[in-house]
């Protein structure tokens, strides 16, 4: 069985000024004219792909197109014969795009509600399955200090992040390369929603960003360089002692 | 869920000539698979008396039978057969 995933589709959607009950995603024009499949729906999710489970918050629905086949039969079968046979009673017709519809409605009122921009999680036992559900990290850090790790555990998997230069300060990153450096407000904006906006430059940056950190920070090239530095305070002469 | 929906999910499902158009009718179970959808739709017209069937073209006949349209398959007594749950009050399976 095939699996693709479909670009993201941008729905500009209006609330309604009256309450609602139910709330349809209509597609129109699809094809059934080749094998059949499942079209499955993520709202909010430009991540999604066919490896997405339907357990996932942003799963909607799916719509089932039982298809036509494509082309199949003995050879020749594409080239039939001039006549047709006196007992083929089938009229001609041609195949038109059908239009599929999913109710939403749950979907969407859920996703109003949680019009937040901001949530605040509290603390929570692991953040990996935040860092997961995210399409990008951001580090909007404009004073403090640290030692940045939240980045490096972002790039580890493999997300895209944003941050200001203070933000990535003391990390051998590269603007453009392996994160999104921004410094103003709206620069910062723009990266994001550029970001936001393009799956495959999410997906080169989240890959680079993963490769340095397999390259210069995993646990054993960690592990490497810190026995290094002890065997190089073991080797090291001992000073004379200080007479008194 | 649109009946429709339900009805290709389950050929999408059990796959194999099942999945094809032009070959499902092939596999023994799809007349099994046929039915119960036609018995699903006697159903849902017994709970929903008087209801439209929306924007289907009644007219449009049905080849290779070139004496019936859609309008005639709408109901199962008209055409000589029913569900026993439509005409008992036992429960239906």
């Amino acid at each position: 069985m095939a699996e693709f995933a479909a670009n993201p589709l941008t729905v500009t959607l209006t609330a309604p000024g009256e309450p609602y009950y139910r709330a349809d995603l209509e597609f129109h024009g699809v094809d059934h004219s080749k094998a059949s499949f499942e079209g499955r729906l993520f709202l909010n999710n430009p991540d999604a792909g066919p490896g997405t489970p339907t357990d996932d918050d942003s799963y909607a629905g799916s719509f089932w197109i039982f298809g036509h086949g494509g082309c199949a039969g003995d050879e020749g079968h594409c080239e039939p014969a001039a006549e047709r046979r006196a007992f083929d009673f089938r009229p001609e017709y041609q195949l038109t795009a059908v239009s599929k519809r999913v109710m939403i409605t749950g979907k969407l009122q859920a996703l109003v509600q949680q019009e937040k921009s901001v949530r605040l999680t509290g603390w929570v036992e692991d953040i990996r399955p935040f860092v997961a559900r995210g399409s990008i990290c951001i580090v909007p850090l404009r004073i403090g200090g640290g030692t940045r790790l939240k980045i490096f555990e972002a790039m580890a998997m493999s997300k895209a992040v944003v941050s200001t230069s203070l933000g990535a300060e003391g990390l051998p990153v590269q603007a453009d390369e392996n994160i999104l450096l921004a410094d103003t407000p709206n620069d910062f904006a723009e990266s994001v929603v550029s970001l936001l906006r393009d799956p495959s430059e999410r997906k080169r940056l989240g890959a680079s960003a993963r490769a340095l950190v397999q390259e210069k920070y995993s646990w054993p090239k960690v592990a490497e360089s810190f026995a290094r530095t002890l065997q190089d305070v073991l080797t090291r002469p001992t000073p004379p002692a200080t007479p008194g | 869920m649109q009946l429709e929906d339900l009805h290709n999910q389950v050929h999408v499902w059990v796959g194999g000539t099942m999945s094809e158009i032009p070959l499902a009718a092939f596999d023994p179970v799809f007349w099994a698979h046929h039915t119960m959808i036609d018995r699903l739709w006697a159903l849902w017209q017994l709970a929903h008396p008087g209801v439209g069937v929306g924007s289907v073209p009644l007219n449009h006949p049905l080849g290779p039978f070139p004496t019936l349209t859609v309008a005639h398959t709408l109901s199962t007594t008209a055409l000589g057969y029913d569900y026993a749950a439509a005409t008992s009050s036992a429960t239906p399976a």
